[in-house]
């Protein structure tokens, strides 16, 4: 790999130097002017004989006059003479001095001497963490759950927005661990360079910033500057997402099509849906759910939402009805009806054909939270038994869209946050739920039922595990003087071996290749990548299996054979 | 012609010569070395130290040593001065005057430095 690039942080000296020169020279040449003049002038004793003021006290009488501290005429009582060059020079030396002092405080209340200081602070604290940590660039909706949810789970963040008012959040909100931010654009490679991005401890750049084009900037500079680091990117737009993937950015989220592409397969494949909820971080109480019927679908609103639902219900051969004040394409206007208006009135929902036996629902889709309530309260006046999508734009207006109880909200910011996470998390489950996705969903059905059976309804810890040395060192050594490890030897209870935990491994990666739910006798090997689901608690047991070489002994071959240095000796004298 | 040049050229300039007529006449007599002269090539080489900060340049901070090691002898030769004639009162014996006319010559050293890389900056830009 290419050497990592580190950003020099910016020079504060030269810069306060080279704007003190002209105050210091004024002070210089102010005392200088000063203590000369008194030296010339010819001053007269007590006795009232001529003499000579010397440097040294010229500079002492000056040093205190200049500063305004004045102890007196010292060390005679001056002459008229040495008076009048008194104030003059006072004046001088005051005015040489407040002129300083007013350049330093100009320089410190200088945006960009306070822009260039904190810069400084915010590469510092970056450079001093020492855990690794995931750089997230922007803290609006989805940025600050990402990182309440990072730091909340143990680990450490930073952060990069240029919103000054958003970034106040990170010190209110009273994270877990101190998160260091900045202020700053992420379009400037500067500052993310500064955030961490050439860092060896950087696990994650998640580009969650409202703006495409930022996006884009931030996954092709660390393409470019770190290929290692996994990108997580938001994409709205078509283009911005084929321009990601061209270059090879990890995961591209829209929350438009996720969301589309969920809500399609909550349609199609139900039970797909329900093992998706089941697994996911935070699990909806996914059971008590309704899921949407099939039928025809009532979309107000041409925007991203809408666009993303026109085109997956589309792709899936359903049936939907625009209502939009907006002009629509040519393409969709001849594949759909389109009815114009916003869709508020029960007019309009009339006109779109919400009476009609088949229809299944409304979805207010508008970027508009007020128009999007109203939406839905109309149609739930006119039918009742309606199934009720709504978009909440401002994660503020949380309350009163969960008091509005519509069967569904789509709220992109946390749709996208819990994607995110859990590709940080575990970036296999996505992985598996693709290839489980290809299979029928009644096997998905009873799939599901024999999970719950075993591993309980709750949602499950989903994790991986991989055979290295340094995270299962016992399975390894195992594995390694040539033992058979099976799955199920694996899943074994390391209390009683004769029971199983409650856990189930989900799919083994090997070499680029996948094993999808394998089977009891499927035999383990060093490197494989385990992706396991179990009740909650029952990670741990397993990792003092697959730590503690006694435990794995005796959960291997049920043998409890003493350890330890005597002991070993003691056994090994037995033996013979 | 660049006017700042021109002053930061002539202060350099002055602090080296003044300095060189301090340091010039007989070592350690005191009528060779007036305390005007020392006085006058402090404060030009505080001025002249003063012109050269904030440069980034490798040239610039070794200009800007060769200054701050002018200033450090010529303000220490000044306290000695007023030391031997206040504090102690010994006056400028022959050994007194030795000390300071030795720490200006130091002073001349660093000063003389300072013009020979300026030159040498000068002439490497060729116009």
């Amino acid at each position: 790999m290419s050497e990592l690039i580190d950003v020099p942080r910016h020079r504060i000296v030269p810069l306060v130097l080279r704007r003190m020169r002209a105050p210091l020279l004024t002070l210089i040449v102010a005392y200088a002017v000063s203590v000369l003049g008194l030296v010339l002038i010819e001053g007269t004793t007590a006795a009232g004989e001529p003499y000579r003021v010397d440097f040294l006290h010229a500079f002492y009488f000056v040093s205190y006059t200049a500063t305004t501290i004045g102890f007196g005429e010292l060390p005679t009582g001056f002459n008229q003479a040495q008076r009048l060059w008194v104030v003059v020079s006072l004046h001088l030396l005051v005015i040489s001095w407040f002129y300083a002092i007013g350049t330093i405080v100009g320089i410190i209340r200088d945006p960009v001497f306070q822009r260039v200081v904190t810069w400084n602070r915010f590469r510092r604290s970056v450079s001093r963490l020492v855990e690794p940590f995931t750089l997230v660039c922007g803290y609006g909706d989805t940025g600050s759950q990402l990182v309440r949810e990072i730091t909340g789970g143990g680990g450490r963040a930073v952060v990069i927005d240029w919103d000054e008012r958003q970034l106040d959040g990170v010190s209110v909100e009273g994270l877990r661990s101190f998160v260091p931010h900045l202020c700053g654009d992420a379009n400037f490679t500067d500052n993310l360079l500064a955030a961490g991005l050439g860092d060896p401890r950087c696990r994650a750049v998640l580009a969650v910033t409202d703006d495409d084009h930022t996006n884009l900037h931030i996954a092709i500079t660390t393409k470019l500057l770190n290929p290692r680091l996994p990108v997580i990117a938001r994409a709205e737009r078509d283009e911005t997402r084929a321009n990601m993937a061209s270059f090879g950015t990890d995961y591209i989220i829209d929350p438009y099509l996720t969301f589309a592409g969920g809500f399609v397969m909550a349609m199609e494949a139900p039970q797909a849906h329900r093992l998706y909820s089941w697994m996911s971080v935070h699990a909806d109480t996914a059971d008590e759910e309704r899921l949407p019927p099939a039928g025809r679908w009532i979309v107000c609103g041409y925007t991203a939402l809408g666009r993303a639902l026109y085109r997956r219900l589309r792709e899936h051969g359903m049936d939907l009805v625009l209502v939009t004040p907006d002009t629509v394409p040519a393409s969709v206007m001849k594949e759909t009806t389109v009815i114009g208006g916003k869709g508020t009135e029960a007019v309009t929902l009339r006109e779109a054909g919400i009476e009609a036996a088949d229809v299944a629902g409304v979805i207010a889709a508008t970027d508009d939270d007020t128009d999007n309530l109203s939406i839905v309260m109309t149609a739930r006046e006119l039918r009742g038994e309606l199934y009720l999508v709504a978009r909440q734009n401002d994660r503020a207006s949380h309350a009163v869209f969960e008091a509005a109880a519509v069967d569904r909200i789509m709220e992109s910011s946390s749709i996208m946050a819990v994607r995110m996470l859990r590709l940080l998390a575990t970036p296999m489950l996505p992985r598996f739920l693709q290839a489980v996705r290809e299979r029928d969903d009644e096997w998905i059905g009873t799939l599901l039922e024999r999970w719950h059976a075993r591993v309980g309804e709750a949602s499950p810890e989903v994790w991986t595990l991989t055979v290295e040395p340094g995270e299962a060192p016992a399975l390894y050594a195992a594995l390694d003087e040539g033992t058979t490890v099976t799955v199920a030897e694996l899943l074994r209870d390391p209390r009683e071996r004769d029971l199983a935990l409650a856990a189930e491994v989900l799919m083994i990666e090997r070499d680029g290749g996948q094993t999808l739910l394998p089977g009891p006798d499927h035999a383990l090997a060093r490197g494989d990548h385990v992706l396991l689901c179990a009740r909650h608690g029952e990670r741990v047991r397993m990792q003092r299996t697959v730590t503690n070489r006694d435990v794995f002994r005796y959960v291997a071959s049920g043998e409890q054979r003493p350890d330890g240095w005597l002991w070993r000796r003691l056994a090994a004298r037995r033996e013979r | 012609m660049n006017l700042e040049k021109v002053v930061f050229g002539f202060f350099i300039l002055l602090a080296l010569t003044l300095n060189f007529g301090f340091f010039i006449g007989e070592f350690d007599n005191p009528a060779h070395h007036n305390v005007f002269e020392l006085y006058a090539a402090l404060v030009v080489s505080l001025i002249a130290t003063v012109l050269k900060f904030g440069e980034r340049t490798q040239i610039g901070a070794i200009l800007l040593a060769a200054s701050l090691v002018a200033d450090l002898q010529l303000i220490t030769a000044a306290v000695v001065w007023g030391m031997s004639m206040h504090v102690t009162g010994v006056g400028l014996t022959p050994a007194v005057m030795g000390s300071i006319v030795s720490l200006s010559g130091g002073a001349l050293m660093a000063n003389l430095a300072s013009v020979t890389i300026l030159v040498i900056e000068t002439v490497n830009m060729q116009r």
